[in-house]
């Protein structure tokens, strides 16, 4: 081959010219026709559209780079209008965020949203892209992002995330799941429980425990009818208490089929003033903090029902009931009572109990199926050989690479959050030898628990992100006399003093500066609802008077606030009085959910009682201002004034209880 | 330009499938429990705050029938008349809202929720608050 000629080498010079111009034409060309060019310049275009003006953006990639959190996210490159609410009309990619509750010039997209940050196309950004572990988060579950640096269980402005580590306490997940800032719930405990309760209902209960009570937090272990029965016979052997814990024999009284009427009635009046019902659930009505009890009596034998009102504490400890003053009389009475109403009446004569004999090795089987689903998890049991068998660390299970999560033959999307959702929906669908129990939750409750769980993620956030209130402060508790009557009286199940218990009902921490003292003690007494819509109210303890006398005096000179004490307000002006009714009713419309004179809505209490309760510091303060005390109350903030305030209080405070 | 739309089209039924691919699991799930069809962020938000602070007295199909609402002269307003309701713009709701009945010249037995709620909170309700009417619509054209 001759390349001597001219022509010839003006041909491959031209060839290679051209080959040369394309190549260092690609990379130039690779940008023009990059998809955030052209999102940028369709964004300009549709700008000069808009009939406000607003300025077009510079070409070129848009870069966040949050030193602090070590993130840098060019999101922005493409979402050009995310700041500006101007644009609610455009097409995405140029939609304005929804409320903003950080600045993103501090905190960047995908500390929340996920995805890669530094792509710049579509696909590697939000899309599924290999490897990269923290693909976009379903925004379904985005309130998870929320709980990575919000440690609170109450989130503001996340009640999917808050109801979701509700959930995640209430259902002792932490029994075997290593869940940090979570605590141990109250569970009863296994020792005694062949003294406690049948063999037959043992066997019905471990079938299924929502089939006996549709509202308890046992999960279902979804146990085979073998498993069932041995479960059943080795629970059976553990029939005794530990030694310091003094039995009572039954009374004569209750060892009759019917017992005596007149104890019945008896019993039927103290159950209830002592409302059980509050938290109990009796045939389909009352409350759900404890266990169901309508059939009771067909679960739990009559020698332990006696005891336990007897002495709650002693047969549970640490359980959140409260010990009612019952005496000796009442309790026997109570107890009748029980025993002849609470009874499951459609339940029939279970006799293969009697004909029942165990397998050989029952006892071995037993325990090893004890061990195995980690029952130790939840309910104490002193025996040999029973341990803990807790399920995966949980810790950070929101950010576990998505390739060591075993999905198995499960046909469903393989992401994370598709997992932690399914696992909860249907515990066993991924591992044959899986153990998680089914807590039939709804699938609002999934999503709840999902979000809650993908919140535990392990990131390096500075400090100063962290938002964690009753971390290094000190939990109340309160100590003496009062301590001994809060925990006596369980006052913690229902009631918030300084930050401590469950606000179900009064934060108690300013009660002293709230209520009259005379008040209060008579309140003791006879407690009645003050808030018609409650299902939980407060029941009469039968507290002794000293006690009574004792709580009422310190909660009137320790749980105060000099602000509301020392509210000055003209009580007995005519005319005051008569603007705060014209305020009430004409400009305000309280009465829409306070009765006033036999009138009004029944929401919040009535007005004509609050005189003889509350003090007027208290009524101006919290008209002025609900959320300060209650920050979940939905009394309104009406932005009242000072004299509107103080004229309302004083109307308030010249009602007169309406008989 | 005629290649740039044909470019722009194919980037942006690329961005649609790669939005919605993934996200099968949550558009199965972002139901509402009172419409049984998909919400948005927003109107999830103001379902929780509508049943709440509102479903006492507005009821939570918004039809007016609360617990309360019987106790109220005049009724609370039926938030699923499509007739009434499409008279009213996003910004006046969120008017009515913030000032109560008294501040549009109704019954003062609305209270005024301007102090209470952050102005988000208020612009999640009335997001929310439409859906009775346009659910309403769509259910009696169906009909």
């Amino acid at each position: 081959m001759s390349l001597k000629q001219p022509k010839d080498l003006s041909i491959i010079f031209a060839f290679t010219s051209i080959v040369f111009l394309i190549v260092s034409a690609i990379s130039p060309a690779k940008d023009y026709f990059s998809e955030w060019r052209h999102f940028q310049n369709k964004f300009n275009k549709l700008v000069k559209e808009q009939p406000r003006r607003i300025k077009p953006v510079d070409i070129g990639i848009k870069q966040m780079w949050i030193q602090d959190l070590d993130r840098v996210d060019r999101c922005t490159s493409c979402h050009l209008g995310v700041t500006n609410y101007q644009l609610v009309d455009m097409p995405e990619p140029f939609q304005p965020h929804p409320k903003m509750f950080h600045d993103p010039e501090e905190f960047g997209c995908t500390v929340c949203h996920h995805g890669q940050g530094i792509a710049t196309t579509v696909d590697e950004s939000v899309g599924e892209v290999e490897f990269w572990d923290d693909p976009m988060l379903p925004q379904y579950f985005i309130e998870a992002s929320c709980g990575v640096c919000h440690k609170d269980r109450d989130v503001q402005d996340a009640p999917i995330l808050t109801e979701g580590r509700q959930l995640i306490q209430q259902y002792n997940c932490v029994s075997c799941h290593n869940l940090p800032g979570y605590t141990p719930e109250f569970v009863p405990g296994l020792d005694g429980i062949g003294k406690k309760t049948t063999r037959e209902w043992l066997v019905r209960w471990l079938k299924d425990p929502r089939e006996v009570q549709p509202d308890t937090k046992m999960p279902d272990f979804n146990l085979t009818e073998k498993e069932v029965q041995i479960l059943a016979d080795f629970l059976m052997t553990f029939n005794r208490y530990p030694e310091e814990i003094q039995f009572e024999p039954l009374p004569d009284a209750l060892k009759e089929e019917w017992p005596d009427e007149d104890l019945v009635d008896l019993g039927k009046t103290r159950v209830r003033e002592a409302r059980c019902i509050s938290c109990h659930l009796i045939n389909g009505k009352g409350g759900h903090l404890a266990t169901e009890i309508g059939q009771i009596a067909s679960a739990v034998t009559p020698i332990w029902i006696y005891n336990y009102i007897r002495n709650p504490k002693g047969l549970h400890p640490g359980v959140p009931m409260p010990e009612y003053g019952f005496t000796k009389e009442e309790a026997i009475a109570v107890s009748a009572y029980i025993l002849t109403e609470f009874r499951d009446w459609d339940l029939e004569e279970d006799t293969t109990s009697i004909s029942h004999t165990p397998a050989p090795d029952f006892y071995r089987q037993g325990l090893k199926l004890f061990n195995n689903y980690n029952c130790l998890g939840c309910h104490e049991l002193s025996a040999e050989g029973v341990g803990r068998n807790m399920g995966p660390d949980l810790t950070y299970i929101g950010s576990k690479p998505q390739t060591e999560l075993e999905f198995g033959e499960a046909d469903i999307e393989e992401t994370r959050p598709s997992y932690v959702y399914h696992k909860i929906k249907d515990p066993r669908q991924f591992l044959p030898n899986s153990r998680m129990p089914d807590f039939g939750f709804s699938d609002s409750q999934i999503r709840a628990v999902t979000t809650a769980l993908l919140s535990q993620r392990k990131e390096e956030i500075p400090d100063k992100y962290i938002v964690h209130k009753t971390n290094n402060q000190e939990q109340y508790k309160p100590q003496g006399e009062f301590g001994r009557i809060v925990r006596k009286y369980a006052c913690f199940t229902c009631h918030v003093i300084l930050d401590s218990g469950y606000l179900l009902a009064t934060d108690l921490s300013l009660e002293g500066s709230r209520v009259n003292h005379q008040w209060l003690r008579d309140y003791f007494k006879i407690p009645y609802t003050l808030r018609p819509i409650l299902t939980e109210r407060m029941p009469n303890l039968f507290m002794k008077e000293s006690e009574m006398k004792f709580t009422a005096d310190y909660i009137n000179v320790v749980f105060l606030d000099d602000d509301i004490d020392s509210v000055n307000i003209q009580l007995d002006d005519p005319e005051t009085i008569q603007q705060g009714k014209k305020l009430l009713h004409e400009i305000y419309g309280c009465h829409a959910c306070h009765q006033v004179n036999g009138k009004g809505g029944y929401v919040g209490p009535p007005l004509n009682e609050t005189a003889k309760r509350s003090k007027p510091g208290w009524i101006y303060s919290w008209i002025k201002n609900p959320q300060k005390y209650r920050p979940d109350t939905i009394d309104p903030n009406q932005g009242l004034t000072d004299t509107e305030a103080k004229q309302i209080t004083a109307y308030i405070m010249s009602l007169e209880k309406s008989e | 330009m005629k290649t740039n739309t044909v470019f722009l089209l194919l980037i942006s039924s690329t961005l649609w499938l790669g939005c919605r691919g993934d996200n099968n699991l949550e558009k199965d799930l972002s139901q509402s429990f009172e419409f049984g069809e998909t919400l948005t962020y927003e109107q999830q938000q103001g379902e929780y705050l509508f049943n709440k602070y509102c479903a006492i007295c507005h009821g939570e199909s918004g039809k007016g029938d609360g617990f309360n609402a019987y106790n109220l002269d005049p009724r609370p307003r039926d938030l699923s008349d499509p007739d009434y309701m499409k008279a009213f713009s996003h910004e006046r709701l969120a008017e009515v809202i913030v000032q109560g009945g008294r501040g549009i010249n109704k019954s003062v037995t609305m209270p005024a929720w301007g102090n209470t709620f952050r102005s988000y909170q208020i612009d999640y309700l009335v997001e929310y608050i439409k859906l009775f009417s346009q659910h309403q619509q769509t259910q009696s054209q169906q009909e």
